[in-house]
């Protein structure tokens, strides 16, 4: 491993204890149906983009990590793990992988692979939560871990991930 | 010279965000049924893709549409020989996984699955068969170049352009994609009509609207294979085929199609066009560097009184000549040239045009040195061995068309047969359009210059004005120029209405509905 | 006030419609107008019995009241078949002693069939087939019975051929309907004269209705009496064919040749999704 990605590598310190891998950026950028807190997770909008909420990917990385459209994959660092199907992309840049919006791992998930066939992943899990004190107070709806519940959200999730192919899909 | 007329529709290209308002609009109102779920008799595609159904523009595959032998034209992959030979079997319907199996999720599983170590997921399954489907197609599958090297790449537009050319519209700073929402077109020489073997599809005499009649369909499917759109569906449930209906009863009663009513990006207009049904056999079979031109010149002009004669002479209402008269169809087709049809080689002879996008010439790529600018370039950016620098300067008016990012070939392989000329010619209409608007309220635009930009295009102050006007300002009333439905003339044809006159409100009366009894 | 209005209303259309078919009852001209017991007796029952002529099909009538008590007469008469079914004795006794052929229920009122048995008090020996008298035929005429039977040559009055609702073993005619008796033995189950008589005056309700307006020819009956008799006597020669594994193996390669056929006419079609190749590639969930 370069000095370079090392540097980058505070959300995997854990997970490069595995062997050296393909570290990506991961980003969430607006999705056209994800003006701030618009959920897709309806049938009709379901059915309108490919079922899920997948994670876009260069056509050079998914070579490289021998990844195709539409496989299932998992985003992982050493805070979570994220299951969902790959959209391999000639628009996103090599380097870099686009999750638009908040996966409910309610809807249609496979249990995690690297995680030991544990339903992992949603969310937020593979960003670091800050939670600001105010979120503590009161035991409103906020802060419950629910469907669809409304917890402190990470605005913007840049962080690096390594994502792997799933060879088994287990739901 | 037989006038009729045609209620017609322009769609914006450069004005489609791909929200697909329009998409479920229609699905909710139409075909949230049972057997209709694959159904999307409105539907918006990423260009460059493969669509839907893939490949649909792929007519080696599908066998839709017209072609052409000799001086007459036949259907490609219906008509009567090939019915006959094809009557148990039609072998060249899309199937379902072309379309896509349409899916939803367990949610009862959520609720309802035993205590467990892991939290239950709502596995996807099967809205035909009920059972755990993976998914793997869908309406919008390709959407944003989603799967690229599996659709983009393989869209049947390409194939007429070099491996070089095809290359380069998939690097990343040059990319470019938008949006093509699709309904029935409505064609003036319908495949499906002429395909159906039952008689169930037909044109409506008053305003062109194609139909299929539900009582008398008998699930042969010709029209799914005759129609080189794919905009006929088979419903499984009811055993009947089923089409994108204009929303009719919307029309007749003064209302906009749902699709276009709900159109966020407002880049959909309606209205009637007259023309010469005469025309209709040898337009649709003249040579195909001429069929846009053809199709262009059957459309008559509804102030010419020779025209307004021969309508009225036809029948056409008073109202339906008034309403031509203030179609914005006809302007952006006729009057300005503005917009095209889609696929005319298909020679159905569409009557929905689309306004060629724009957005991709706007900006080009100049040659220049990137070194110097990749020595400052962050270290994981993407670097490119090339010396291209993507440029939004004006200076040669139009000199960026050719080198846009979306080649004019891929332009021209949608919207014109082929002919680079026809889409260059509106090209730079719009451009010309955009760079006196510059001029009038940028202001870094000489009025010297944008008159020369306008003139060249063929276009002058005034019209440019009022393209900017019905592009960018129009209200309701101008997007939507629709006749009166003139039920009363449809009635008229069926019973004599001296016997029902004066019977309103009079005489007997079936028992009314009454709380309690 | 609503409710009342409606009753009376539908009282009203109740008296209206009950008068009208009171006034259709005493109205009605069959009801009106007594038949004669000669002219019941020719209408159907000489098909089968005569009246001093000796036993036809059923028994000779002559002085039948003699024999019988009314009550027990009017009964047969109208209902003959389920009184054998029950086993009353004399009525089982009739129907083994005359080849178990039943006698058809007639439509006959208790009058009309009192007015029979008056008629046949005195012998009336006319109308009524000759029994054991020989009939020249020729070949042509049963050639004719046969394809009157089969409704090739329609019949000169233009009834409805036998094979609407009979079948006849024979390979000379294609099968016929269902809907009545198989007529294959008919000739010995009744003779000549009886299969001739009932040509001639159907006595079974349906077949009266279906030849009313439309009777046999005198030359028809003979040829249709003819085909049934060669039919009758030939019936062990006309067995249905069996063609063995011959029938299957032709179906069999039949359909061979039509799937080859329509392979061939259909090699050009689409086999599959255009995307066949990505969905293969694809990991299957468990």
């Amino acid at each position: 491993m370069t000095s370079r990605r090392r540097s980058r590598a505070g959300d995997l310190k854990e997970t490069l204890k595995g062997g050296d891998a393909r570290i990506l950026n991961c980003l969430t950028p607006h999705g056209k149906w994800h003006i701030h807190s618009t959920y897709m997770e309806n049938h009709r909008m379901l059915t309108l983009s490919r079922g899920c909420e997948p994670v876009w990917m260069s056509e050079v990385d998914a070579a490289e990590l021998e990844i195709k459209d539409n496989d299932w994959v998992e985003v992982y660092n050493d805070h979570g793990v994220y299951c969902a199907r790959a959209s391999v992309s000639a628009r996103i840049p090599k380097g870099v992988c686009i999750v638009y919006h908040v996966p409910e791992r309610t809807v249609g998930i496979p249990k995690s692979q690297v995680r030991g066939g544990k339903r992992a992943g949603g969310h937020n899990s593979f960003t670091r939560i800050h939670l600001k004190p105010n979120y503590l107070a009161g035991g409103y709806g906020q802060f419950s871990y629910h469907f669809n519940y409304w917890g402190p959200i990470a605005p913007n999730r840049d962080t690096h991930v390594i994502v792997k192919r799933m060879d088994k899909v287990v739901f | 010279m037989d006038v009729r007329s045609q209620i017609s529709m322009v769609f914006h290209l450069d004005k489609c965000i791909g929200c697909h308002t329009c998409s479920v609009a229609c699905k909710n109102i139409w075909t949230d049924r049972k057997g209709a779920e694959y159904m999307w008799w409105n539907n918006v595609e990423t260009k460059p893709g493969t669509g839907y159904p893939g490949k649909w523009e792929d007519q080696e595959i599908y066998k839709g549409g017209w072609k052409k032998d000799g001086d007459k034209i036949y259907l490609k992959g219906a008509g009567r020989p090939k019915s006959l030979t094809n009557i148990f079997h039609n072998p060249h319907l899309p199937k379902i996984d072309d379309y896509y199996e349409p899916f939803t999720y367990k949610y009862l599983d959520l609720i309802e699955s035993p205590a467990g170590d892991d939290q239950p997921t709502a596995r996807p399954i099967s809205m035909i068969t009920g059972e755990p489907m993976d998914i793997k197609m869908g309406p919008n599958w390709d959407d944003d170049l989603s799967g690229s090297p599996d659709y983009a790449r393989n869209d049947p537009n390409l194939t007429k352009l070099s491996p070089a050319e095809q290359e380069a519209m998939f690097q990343l700073e040059r990319m470019a994609f938008f949006y093509l929402p699709r309904i029935c077109n409505h064609c003036l020489n319908p495949a499906c009509v002429a395909a159906c073997p039952s008689q169930a599809i037909y044109k409506r005499g008053e305003d062109g609207v194609v139909l299929i009649n539900q009582n008398v369909c008998r699930a042969w499917r010709m029209c799914v294979t005759a129609c080189p759109y794919k905009k006929t569906y088979y419903n499984w449930n009811t055993g009947k085929s089923e089409k994108c209906i204009l929303c009719y009863p919307r029309i007749e009663s003064g209302h906009a199609p749902a699709c276009m009513h709900s159109c966020v990006g407002r880049i959909r207009y309606l209205g009637v066009l007259l023309y010469d049904a005469d025309q209709i056999e040898s337009v649709a079979s003249s040579d195909e560097e001429s069929l846009v031109d053809q199709q262009m010149n059957m459309i008559l002009d509804p102030f010419d009184p020779e025209v307004i004669a021969a309508a009225k002479a036809n029948g056409v209402a008073d109202s339906t000549i008034d309403a031509a008269q203030y179609s914005p169809t006809y302007k952006f087709v006729k009057t300005w040239g503005l917009a095209l049809p889609l696929h005319p080689e298909f020679r159905t002879l569409p009557m929905l045009f689309y306004v060629p996008p724009l957005l991709p010439v706007m900006a080009s790529v100049r040659d220049v040195s990137n070194e110097a600018q990749q020595e400052k370039l962050n270290p994981i950016a993407k670097q490119w061995p090339d010396n291209w620098l993507y440029d939004t300067s004006t200076e040669e008016i139009f000199g960026t068309i050719d080198q846009a990012r979306f080649p004019l070939e891929y332009m021209a392989n949608l919207f014109s047969a082929g002919d680079t000329s026809k889409v260059k010619e509106r090209i730079m209409k719009l451009m010309a359009v955009r760079i006196y608007r510059r001029h009038k309220t940028v202001g870094d635009i000489s009025e010297e210059k944008s008159n020369e930009a306008l003139s060249t295009a063929g276009l002058t102050p005034e019209l440019a004005d009022a393209i900017y006007y019905l592009t960018s300002l129009p209200k309701f009333d101008d997007r939507f120029v629709i006749p009166a439905a003139h039920r009363e003339q449809a009635i008229e044809m069926m019973e004599f209405t001296g016997d029902v006159k004066g019977n309103t409100g009079f005489g007997f009366k079936d028992k009314s509905a009454e709380r309690g009894s | 006030m609503h409710k009342l209005a409606e009753g009376f209303s539908v009282s009203a259309t109740v008296l209206f419609v009950g008068s009208i078919m009171v006034a259709g009852v005493l109205l009605h001209p069959d009801v009106a107008q007594a038949k004669t017991g000669e002219e019941i007796f020719q209408s159907g029952c000489n098909a089968c019995h005569t009246i001093g002529g000796g036993r036809l099909v059923g028994p000779d009538l002559l002085g039948v009241s003699e024999r019988r008590t009314e009550e027990w007469l009017v009964k047969f008469v109208q209902h003959s078949q389920a009184m054998v079914e029950a086993g009353d004795p004399v009525a089982v006794g009739l129907f083994e002693e005359h080849n178990k052929v039943t006698m058809p229920d007639q439509a006959l009122t208790k009058a009309e069939v009192l007015a029979v048995m008056e008629y046949a008090k005195t012998p009336h020996v006319i109308g009524a087939a000759q029994p054991d008298e020989p009939v020249a035929l020729t070949e042509e005429d049963i050639v004719l019975g046969q394809d009157l039977f089969e409704g090739s040559v329609r019949l000169s009055n233009g009834g409805p051929a036998c094979n609407s609702c009979h079948d006849v073993t024979n390979d000379a005619v294609i099968g016929g309907g269902i809907l009545a008796k198989e007529l294959t033995s008919v000739f010995s189950r009744l003779g000549g004269p009886g299969v001739r008589a009932i040509l001639g005056s159907p006595p079974f309700p349906v077949m009266q209705e279906a030849y009313k307006d439309e009777p046999l020819t005198e030359l028809e009956v003979k040829a249709l009496v003819g085909f049934l008799e060669q039919a009758d006597s030939e019936q062990s020669l006309h067995q249905p064919r069996d063609y063995g594994i011959g029938l299957f193996t032709s179906g069999v390669v039949g359909s061979g040749i039509l799937l080859a056929f329509y392979s061939l006419l259909w090699r050009r079609r689409k086999r599959s999704s255009v995307n066949q190749s990505i969905y293969d590639r694809q990991v299957k969930s468990t």
